[in-house]
């Protein structure tokens, strides 16, 4: 079996050790290294290339919010989710603008944590019903009742992608949804991201709800249904 | 050896499941319980009568002083508190201890 291979980053040496013994049990994960600060996470990263990063938010010399931008921007293939005991909007919303894929709490149980990064491999962000819910209603705010014009970059069919990545479908539900192949999905979901200049669903979702594509309402049935 | 039963006060979560998995991989460690709740500590510290209590310094103020009407910590043989910002375990308010590896927390147990 192909293993997830991960980076933890965070300060605090014995919840890192602890989190490290923790993903190691599961026959899908493993760490293969730790940093105590975003720059070490940043040398760690182009050194190990993981899969995925789970990275703190406040470490010293480089924070996690700092970390991620720059890790992004010069590795973009690999997923970092955000682990934080902060339930903080604006640290949320800044992490989720720098790049990050998740956002998860230490207070999760080990089993939430093993299922959030799974699904992620499924097309689905690593993020609480509580963090989405926040996502939802920031956008909210600040959704406009309008329609894409004639100037949208988006065919009809990317456009009816978006609207149902906005209400959290994964893709294979897309793909049942549409009656289309789950790699079209995928190929459909790759040009949005890049007409868009977006860097990944999460992103893509918030984009839709600020243009009407999709409600909030819609949004968070799906999020009860699933829950 | 005698197993050396420990009693974890931390919030639920990955710390302290985390701390759980690091010291069950040595066999002379029982944990005995996690709770964040300090009338269910009082029972376990009744009925299970850890040797070691660990606490999550950021979470509570504790020391083997305290007389909570909960909590007898003078049965408690080492109380340990975590400082998580300072990567350091206090052991019994004597000492400050370099936390680096899990190791580290066992030899302070050990005390």
């Amino acid at each position: 079996m192909e293993k997830t291979r991960i980076l933890l980053a965070d300060d605090h040496i014995l919840f890192r050790k602890g989190l490290a013994q923790l993903l190691n049990s599961q026959p899908d994960f493993q760490v293969i290294g730790e940093a105590g600060d975003g720059l070490e996470a940043m040398e760690k990263a182009r050194e190990m290339m993981p899969d995925l990063i789970l990275m703190d938010i406040n470490m010293p010399r480089c924070d996690g919010r700092a970390a991620t931008r720059l890790i992004k921007s010069e590795l973009p293939y690999i997923v970092i989710v955000i682990l934080t005991v902060s339930d903080d909007e604006q640290d949320l919303f800044a992490a989720i603008k720098n790049g990050a894929q998740g956002y998860l709490l230490k207070k999760i149980d080990p089993e939430e944590l093993f299922e959030q990064l799974r699904g992620m491999s499924r097309g689905e962000a690593a993020l609480s019903r509580l963090m989405a819910n926040k996502i939802l209603r920031e956008f909210s705010r600040e959704t406009q009742a309008t329609t894409l014009g004639s100037g949208s970059p988006l065919t009809d069919r990317e456009e009816q992608v978006l609207a149902l990545v906005a209400r959290g479908l994964t893709n294979r539900e897309i793909a049942v949804s549409l009656v289309i192949a789950e790699n079209t999905v995928k190929n459909h979901l790759r040009n949005i991201l890049s007409k868009l200049h977006l860097g990944n669903r999460v992103q893509a979702a918030a984009y839709a709800l600020r243009e009407g594509l999709a409600d909030a309402d819609s949004a968070q049935e799906h999020l009860a249904r699933n829950n | 050896m005698e197993s050396r039963r420990v009693l974890i006060l931390s919030g639920p979560g990955l710390l302290a499941q985390g701390m759980r998995s690091l010291l069950e991989l040595d066999p002379d460690i029982e944990i005995v319980g996690i709770t964040s709740d300090m009338g269910r500590a009082a029972e376990i510290i009744r009925e299970r009568q850890p040797g070691v209590v660990v606490v999550d310094g950021d979470l509570f103020r504790i020391g083997l002083g305290d007389r909570h009407r909960e909590i007898r910590l003078d049965k408690v043989r080492t109380l340990i508190s975590l400082s998580q910002e300072d990567n350091l375990a206090r052991v019994c308010h004597i000492e400050d201890k370099p936390l680096k590896e899990v190791e580290d927390l066992i030899e302070a147990m050990s005390e």
